[in-house]
């Protein structure tokens, strides 16, 4: 065996065999160990209820990530989404983010929508110190619980409520609204957060209730509404429920004004509704007046991408990735030093126009208010114009 | 050498650079991103914080300041052992102080620390969340499943809950008989060797609320679960599948803040540590049944907490002890306590607590330490 490799190096000249060991060499420290990408775990519902809004918000996702990939990645690193579905599920999250955090090693998490499961992706990066980023869920509750990982860049419920409140006030002299509250989407806590606004802005809420989920027949939640005589009835539920209890209460002949949140904006919303969402109020979570030309540009690249028009979700998912692009240059992918900047950005410019993290990391952006006019939502600061 | 040896060593040489060139062309494409080449690059983002002065990093930055409240006791500190951050101890018969942390499981003893880990071979988990010991074994929970550890370090895997998320151990009570788990997909305690029995929504017939079972305690004739819609009470007593022996404090209507993060009974009350302060439930355990309102009171960094993020609470020696973002707090006689290093130190991030005689060990994110409880008056 040694006569056979002396006889095999003897056939090379001495500095043959010195290139080869100094190539073997530059190859070896060419390699530093590090990962040759930057890992994000998606978490969403992709099927299941919410699955529409997920999947807009993953289209949203997946167009930031090509940007920041054809301008050069994360210092020269490809920024990669593992996207896992969570079906609306509470074991299946869990089984995501333990697969995310612990096999893939991801950097960051992006995802949920409904309260209890971001919670519980909110529980697993806490733990494991790995920032979360949500551009869905509005529940308040996520970012006032003393989270060090946790940022929401949309604007919360609590910032909604505030905006319907006033502009009820102000517009329909409104000082009686009863509300009608989605039990998974919002809950209990949200229904009080809401009479609590509504209390601050010296209106009483009439009456406050739920339903259960599934239905499809409300009328006996109406029926119960009506019978208290409000002066406005405020929905605070899901995209398709929330068109459903508005055409039973019009059908119902309720003609008050109705208001709702940022379900009332979504395309979902306004085809389920159809002329029944003519006047009806609501907050718009992207006005893409307010992103300029970084608007338009994400805009169109969306229906160019998609062949579909991008709606508020797909704008969330969008900026949600830019900012953790942003956090991720800066945080050398690290989890502790991206969670450090995300936490510092108390301002910056996007397609959703301005916006910051306060000390919670909870966007700052006040809700915007909005009036549907032949299926367009318009805000009111500029509805004159149309 | 003749010509033919020549053009061989010749053509193995040009090979063996070729291979090499491209190995080396090929790594470095993995790491550089790919240029742009006609494609629009226009960030659709600029960063305005670009200005920011790495003060403004610090607004929300994990920190560890001192206390430095009126209300204070300043006693020693030991100095701290390093581990990976801590969820869980316990202290078994020997008097083994055993860590579970974010790496795998740690054992101290006689100030030496051994550690049991996935990257080594020597524990079959990346972590460990929660433990319990039983007196012979030692049970670790991980986020993979349940296993016990023998004194010999025979490590054993066991099925509490075969449904989707029950291999997620999220808490770990001994209760002198049987050990309970909670899980994602319920409650499981052990009946006989091995054998575990379920109870969940579906079995509790909606008595326990929701499945997502963070803390469990179980002490005379209660089972308490800690989960996402609040806090449930089970009469054990009287069947798990009986709702009516079931008793639910509601989240929403309670206004208990989630995550509960820990529970401890002081033999008259349940205490209750959340991110928004410490809560006590002044309502007896033997008249929730009778009782339609659950009564709470809430402790803050209004009333003299160092930190309103509470992650561990004990009830030891007569007092309530606190483990907070910001250090170690006492509740005595209804008297709110800070405890800070007499060296002047910073105080701890605690995230568990354990106590063994008069010591206190303190579980941080960056290992543990421990302090004497005698010395506090």
């Amino acid at each position: 065996m040694r006569k056979k490799l002396r006889r095999i190096f003897r056939k090379f000249d001495t500095y043959q065999l010195l290139s080869i060991l100094l190539l073997i060499f530059l190859l070896w420290f060419s390699i530093d160990g590090k990962p040759s990408e930057v890992r994000i775990g998606i978490v969403l519902p992709l099927s299941g209820a919410n699955s529409a809004r997920a999947a807009s918000h993953e289209r949203g996702i997946k167009l930031a990530a090509e940007h920041v990939n054809k301008s050069g990645g994360i210092n020269g690193k490809k920024l990669t989404l593992i996207s896992r579905n969570n079906d609306e599920n509470q074991a299946q999250t869990a089984i995501n983010m333990r697969d995310l955090i612990y096999e893939h090693q991801v950097t960051a998490v992006v995802g949920g929508i409904s309260p209890i499961n971001s919670r519980i992706i909110q529980q697993y990066c806490e733990k494991a110190q790995v920032p979360f980023l949500t551009g869905l869920c509005t529940h308040h509750e996520l970012t006032e619980n003393s989270s060090d990982y946790t940022f929401r860049s949309i604007t919360d419920d609590k910032k909604q409520f505030e905006a319907i409140c006033e502009f009820s006030t102000r517009r329909f002299h409104a000082r009686k609204p009863a509300l009608i509250f989605d039990p998974v989407l919002f809950g209990q806590e949200s229904a009080q957060k809401f009479i609590e606004t509504a209390l601050k802005n010296g209106q009483q809420v009439v009456a406050a209730v739920s339903y259960s989920s599934g239905i499809i027949n409300f009328r006996k939640q109406l029926e119960t509404l009506k019978a208290t005589n409000p002066d406005a009835l405020v929905i605070i539920a899901p995209p398709l429920e929330s068109a459903m209890i508005l055409r039973q209460a019009r059908e119902n002949r309720f003609m008050k004004p109705i208001l709702g949140v940022n379900p009332f904006s979504s395309n979902e919303f306004i085809d389920y509704a159809g002329i029944y969402s003519e006047s009806t109020i609501c907050t718009l979570p992207f006005n893409p007046r307010m992103g300029g030309q970084r608007a338009d540009y994400f805009l169109s690249e969306f229906l160019e991408k998609f062949g579909v028009p991008a709606d508020a979700d797909a704008a969330m998912g969008y900026e949600a990735i830019m900012l953790l692009a942003l956090a991720l240059k800066a945080g050398e992918y690290d989890r502790q030093m991206v969670r450090n900047y995300l936490a510092s950005m108390h301002g910056w410019e996007s397609i959703t126009g301005s916006g910051g993290f306060d000390q919670n990391g909870n966007q700052v952006r006040p809700a915007e208010v909005a009036i549907i006019k032949d299926r367009q939502k318009i805000p009111v600061n500029l509805e004159e114009l149309f | 050498m003749t010509s033919n040896t020549r053009n061989y060593s010749h053509a193995i040489f040009w090979l063996t650079i070729l291979v090499v060139t491209a190995a080396l062309f090929l790594f470095s494409e993995s790491t550089t991103a790919p240029t742009a080449s006609s494609s629009p690059t226009r960030p659709p983002i600029t960063d305005s914080t670009e200005a920011r002065s790495d003060t403004s990093v610090a607004s929300r930055k994990i920190s560890n300041d001192g206390q430095t409240d009126k209300g204070s006791i300043a006693i020693p500190f030991s100095p701290m052992i390093a581990c990976s951050r801590v969820n869980d101890m316990v202290v078994d018969s020997r008097g083994t102080l055993w860590i579970a942390t974010e790496n795998g499981l740690n054992a101290l003893n006689n100030g030496e620390m051994k550690e049991f880990s996935e990257s080594k071979g020597t524990f079959p988990a990346p972590q460990a969340e929660c433990l319990a010991y039983d007196g012979q074994k030692l049970w670790v929970g991980t986020l993979f499943g349940l296993f016990s550890m023998t004194r010999s370090g025979r490590v054993e895997k066991h099925t509490a809950i075969s449904q989707p998320g029950g291999d997620f151990i999220l808490d770990l009570n001994w209760d002198g008989i049987s050990l309970w788990v909670g899980t994602h997909a319920g409650v499981a305690f052990m009946e006989k060797e091995d054998r575990f029995t379920l109870i969940d929504q579906q079995v509790s017939n909606g008595g326990l609320r929701n499945n997502w079972c963070q803390n469990i305690m179980r002490f005379s004739a209660w089972f308490v679960a800690a989960h996402d819609n609040g806090i449930s009470f089970w009469n054990t007593g009287f069947k798990a599948a009986n709702p009516e022996f079931w008793k639910n404090i509601d989240s929403g209507r309670s206004g208990i803040i989630r995550p509960i993060n820990d529970m401890t009974f002081d033999g008259r009350h349940i205490w209750i540590a959340t991110s928004r302060g410490v809560l006590y439930l002044t309502t007896p355990l033997e008249k929730l049944f009778s009782e339609s309102v659950s009564n709470f009171v809430n402790y803050t960094t209004v009333h003299g907490l160092p930190d309103n993020r509470i992650n561990a609470i004990l009830a030891h020696r007569g007092a309530v002890w606190l483990g907070t973002g910001k250090g170690l707090a006492r509740i005595s006689e209804d008297k709110i306590q800070t405890i800070i290093p007499a060296d002047g130190g910073s105080s701890p991030k605690i995230l568990a607590l354990a106590a063994s005689g008069d010591i206190l060990w303190l579980g941080t994110d960056r290992g543990v330490q421990f302090v004497n409880t005698a010395m506090v008056k």
